[in-house]
């Protein structure tokens, strides 16, 4: 597109257009998935819970995914595994759009990307011990049984945990094991992406830096990127090299990790970021607050999702949804009031207008 | 500063089936991360007791189920080894086998619980009689359970159209009475100890397909189910390997309380004389005959009653027992 | 450190008759004293006691926090306040005494419940019966405490709801709690909480299932409710970061007992505890450098009621030494100075030698 976009490679380069992005292992265009509820006797009614979103992921990178409940994070992960099928728009993974894989091609598919799930209680099956269930892994991978056992140990290992826990089933395992069995487990089909949904929320917070440190190491070593979803800023601010921010089934801000912790465009992510609670500034006035509640995502507001709850709304907030724009930060923000990159030209390089089908 | 904690930590073995072995290597560069210190400080949870160390504990408390286990077991032995333990050939009417005026002889030495009216004694006949309930009441409730397993577990899993369709068709079947369904299908087919292990299981394998489609469709939400799609195991590996042992406990016990039924219904199918076939023996027809010789000859009726009421009494305690046992922590440990 | 001196006290903050206790006001005016109270729940072999020798006080309109993992006794800390204990857990030994007088299993827990101490909990839908009418719930302790008729309760208690920041606060006393947002949840059952005024209100992780964002509106009300009525907060969470910004006192809980106490400001700047120490630099900070690689602790917190003989941290502490695997630690002021809300203690060998050293 525009020559002054391109851009360099590396994760500390501006935000990824879709169409110029290096080598992106995950190419997702304005994915949409709509679920219908049935609302009584007289029929359906249609949840957005994604509507439009995009985003590039570059191999080794690690793009971060925010937002709080009813924003879709959870549902564009579920899109990206093929758990839920998504609506409309593309992605593609290493070229080969997922959209609308099926049987032994959706099983090649799903070999590329792996999911470390919230709970570590639930995501394992508590009667398969660690060690089948990360054989289960490598069966799929097409390991014959006589080589899956040294695997597993070494699955095991990679992970920082003792061999001697083949045998032992999750009931006996502690959350932090449990999740990095369902690491390892992800490992076995050697993955290119691996997406982790809110995989360390439900540790306990001395056993969450284990766990994201593992990860980080894994990432250096075996060169796997990582869609990384969390409601918690603070752990994105260190997994995270890029960042995407939702708000009710759409990006609000997208840039790397620099541009929007240090200067967030988007009010959302502003109060988000002004929400948490941080030692560092102890006795900050949390007058500054959000008012309001998320919207129920069955029934946005018209305009930009958010006016109702935004400090800076104006008139045009109201009426006309913001499409993605390069703000004066350098990120891209969907937002009227944020001042738009003085440089910057059309909405045309953002993602979401990027013409990548399915 | 990092003094070596090794010789200072508990012994692993001491602490519990705390983890042997070293954790892995390359950790922490700020060295808060030690070896060692991971491995040992992580003491995994005492190995829950195996269900059957479990097992043994919960009946040593509990004497009923106890003895409802012992009844069940002794019944099965007795059943397999009909042949050997019977006195005489069940079908064989002796000749000594009835009084002077035709009567059937009081228990005594030679018959110890007697003989029927046809000069047959009754003690082979309930031995025999024990084997025919047995052997109707499990294979019937195997036949029912696969049936069962298998529809409900279809419809659950596939969803959709299909569900509704096996579902619907259980309701029309679950909708008949037992005993007259069975009744009628007899009549269609015809009395012989086969037909009656088909009809039961034609008509008792709705109960446990409704259980289990409950089970799959909750089954099929959780996390673990999620993660073996996305790891890219077909269906019908999740099936056998994810759903199927989590199905186990309510087959196990519905199965228990499925063979006291069967044994009822066959006993019922008998005793109006549509079940098992004459000369062949089953507790039954054994009360269907022995009811009009409840004045002369009481223990006609009172053998067989008495095993009935006995048998299926276990089954049921058993079962019982076995839902205590096998609920709750069976899902953690697997064992 | 003045600490090889006559130690200040061996016992915790804040406890009634200090002698050479802190400045500010004594424990006779205390809201909730709690001395050495040890909880047990029987297990395989005898009995695992999962909050070992606890004691605190809390004074009147004062924010105290108890931030714990999980196993570290906080939340049953609370309950044995509330004399909640799930059976066949109980109390094992020590007292509590609400302004001053013990509080005794004989009285009636409904003279004191809702009146003195009140509790909301993390997960509103288990609070609030999600079968009965939120008018209903909300009225119910108005009118048995207070004695209110049915109109007179249902006009304060649409007054509360207003106060907590219920839009249409009559239309939501019809309505039925799973109708509304966890946030709104909340602050429901917050208003049940102080509609009798107590002296002081427990919250158990009221913010934890709640959005960021919600949580920030949800601790705003908190503080203000509380301030407004002048009832002091026990605020309990895993949290550290939520805890230390709504708290002037920290109590920091590990293996059934406290590991740390003092002013807020003082932990958070000069923690003396390891496991504080550590917990604080594994949460990533959301301004400044980030470092590398997070410091985190090895192993987990283990499980309640399982301790190793000595300090229940020493297994995962990085300055761990003989001692520490053989002798439990006390509570001990950590030096003489007298802050305006107790002193700062810590459970620690190391903080009372000097010749130790600390880790990084």
């Amino acid at each position: 597109m525009t020559p002054g976009h391109l851009t360099p490679s590396g994760p500390e380069a501006g935000p990824h257009p879709d169409g110029a992005a290096p080598d992106p292992i995950v190419e997702v265009a304005d994915l949409q998935v709509h679920f219908k509820i049935r609302r009584g006797l007289t029929g359906a009614q249609t949840v957005r819970a994604v509507d439009g979103v995009s985003f590039a992921l570059a191999a080794g990178e690690t793009l971060g995914l925010a937002g709080e409940s009813g924003s879709g994070k959870s549902t564009v992960a579920r899109a990206l595994v093929r758990v839920h099928r998504p609506t409309g728009g593309s992605i593609r993974v290493a070229g080969v759009a997922a959209g609308r894989l099926h049987g032994s091609d959706l099983r090649a598919y799903r070999r590329r990307m792996q999911m470390v799930y919230q709970d570590p209680y639930d995501s394992l099956d508590p009667r398969m011990t660690a060690g089948e269930a990360i054989g289960e892994g490598l069966a799929v991978r097409g390991l014959a049984r006589a080589q899956r056992k040294a695997e597993t140990e070494a699955l095991l290992r990679r992970v920082n945990l003792p061999a001697a826990l083949t045998a032992r089933y999750p009931g006996q395992l502690s959350g932090g094991q449990r999740q990095r069995v369902s690491i390892a487990r992800a490992l076995a089909v050697s993955p290119e992406v691996i997406v982790c949904d809110e995989a360390v929320a439900a540790l306990d917070v001395s056993i969450r830096a284990q766990v994201l440190n593992l990860l980080k190491d894994i990432q250096a070593d075996a060169g796997v990127s990582y869609l990384f979803i969390s409601h918690d800023l603070s752990t994105l601010r260190f997994m995270a090299d890029r960042i995407a921010i939702m708000y009710v089934g759409r990006l609000v801000e997208y840039g790397t990790s620099g541009q929007v912790f240090s200067q967030p465009q988007h009010p959302y992510t502003q109060a988000l970021m002004a929400a948490v609670p941080d030692m560092a500034n102890l006795g900050r006035s949390r007058r500054a607050g959000l008012t309001g509640e998320p919207p129920n995502p069955a029934s946005p507001p018209p305009g930009c999702p958010f006016h109702p709850r935004c400090p800076a709304a104006i008139d045009i907030c109201r009426t006309a949804r913001p499409e993605l724009r390069r703000k004066a930060g350098g990120q891209l923000a969907a937002c009227h009031v944020a001042p738009d990159d003085p440089a910057g030209p059309a909405p045309a390089d953002a993602p979401s207008t990027t013409g990548v089908t399915a | 500063m990092t003094a070596p904690l090794n010789q200072h930590l508990p012994d692993p073995a001491a602490a519990g089936p705390a983890l042997a072995g070293p954790g892995a290597a390359g950790l922490d560069s700020s060295g808060l991360e030690l070896l060692s210190a991971e491995a040992a400080a992580e003491p995994v949870a005492a190995t829950e007791p195996r269900l059957a160390r479990r097992a043994l504990t919960s009946l040593r408390h509990d004497p009923v189920a106890l003895i409802s286990v012992l009844v069940v077991i002794i019944l099965a032995v007795v059943a397999v080894l009909a042949p050997v333990l019977a006195p005489y050939n069940p079908l064989h009417a002796f000749s000594n086998g009835l009084a002077n005026d035709g009567a059937p002889v009081h228990p005594g030495s030679t018959f110890l619980l007697g003989t029927d009216p046809n000069g047959r004694d009754v003690l082979s006949r309930m031995i025999f009689g024990a084997r025919v309930s047995l052997l109707v009441g499990v294979v019937a409730t195997g036949l029912a359970s696969i049936i069962g397993i298998i529809i409900g577990g279809l419809a659950g899993y596939v969803g959709g159209v299909l569900e509704s369709v096996l579902m619907r068709f259980t309701d029309v079947v679950l909708s008949f009475p037992i005993l007259l369904f069975c009744i009628a299908l007899i009549a269609i087919t015809g009395p012989s100890t086969r037909n009656v292990v088909l009809v039961i299981a034609f008509a008792y394998w709705t109960y446990l397909a409704r259980i289990v489609r409950g089970l799959v469709l909750s089954l099929k939400e959780r996390e673990f189910v999620t993660a073996a799609r996305t790891l890219g195991v077909g269906h019908a590996k999740i099936l056998w390997r994810h759903i199927l042992p989590h199905l186990t406990p309510a087959i196990i016990v519905y199965s228990t309380l499925g063979v006291a039924s069967s044994i009822l219904i066959e006993a019922s199918l008998s005793y109006l004389g549509i079940g098992v076939p004459l000369p062949q023996a089953s507790w039954g027809q054994m009360i269907s005959q022995g009811q009009e010789y409840f004045q002369t000859a009481p223990w006609l009726l009172i053998a067989p009653g008495v095993a009935l009421v006995i048998t299926v009494l276990a089954f049921n305690l058993a079962g019982d027992w076995l839902t205590d046992l096998l609920d709750p922590a069976a899902a953690e440990t697997g064992r | 450190m003045a600490s090889q001196q006559q130690p200040v006290t061996s016992r915790p903050d804040g406890q009634a008759g200090l002698t050479a206790g802190p400045a500010g006001p004594g424990g006779s005016g205390a809201v909730i004293e709690v001395e050495h109270l040890t909880v047990a729940f029987p297990a395989r072999e005898g009995s695992a006691e999962v909050v070992r020798d606890v004691s605190f006080a809390i004074r009147p309109g004062e924010r105290v926090g108890l931030v714990g993992e999980s196993g570290s006794g906080k939340s049953l800390t609370a309950r044995a306040v509330m004399q909640l204990i799930p059976p066949p857990g109980r109390v094992a030994g020590g007292r509590i005494l609400l302004d001053g007088t013990e509080l005794d299993p004989g009285v009636p827990p409904s003279r004191w419940r809702g009146t003195s101490v009140a509790m909301i909990t993390q997960d509103p839908l288990s609070s609030l019966n999600p079968l009965v009418r939120i008018g209903v719930q909300a009225t119910e302790m108005l009118r048995f405490h207070r004695g209110l008729s049915r109109s007179a309760a249902k006009a304060k208690a649409a007054e509360l709801l207003a106060a907590v920041g219920i839009p249409d606060p009559a239309r939501a006393l019809t309505q039925f709690p799973a109708v509304l947002s966890g946030g709104m949840r909340q602050r429901v059952a917050l208003a049940i909480a102080i509609s009798c005024e107590p002296r002081l209100l427990i919250a158990d992780e009221p913010t934890t299932a709640l959005d960021v964002t919600i949580q920030a509106q949800v601790l705003d009300l908190l503080e203000r409710t509380c301030a407004e009525h002048g009832s002091a907060v026990l605020l309990i969470s895993h949290d550290l970061g939520v805890v230390a910004n709504f708290c002037d006192r920290l109590l920091v809980m590990y293996g059934g007992r406290i590991v740390e106490s003092g002013p807020t400001a003082q932990i958070v700047g000069h923690p003396a505890h390891p496991y504080t120490r550590a917990l604080m630099s594994s949460v990533p900070s959301m301004t400044g450098e980030l470092p590398e690689r997070l410091v985190s602790i090895p192993g987990s917190p283990p499980a309640g009621g399982t301790w190793a003989a000595g300090c229940a941290f020493a297994p995962r502490c990085p300055i761990a030494r003989s001692v520490c695997r053989t002798v439990d630690p006390e509570l001990a002021a950590l030096d003489d100075h007298a802050y305006e809300t107790g002193p700062h203690s810590a459970a620690c060998h190391a903080s009372r030698d000097e010749s130790w050293g600390r880790a990084a």
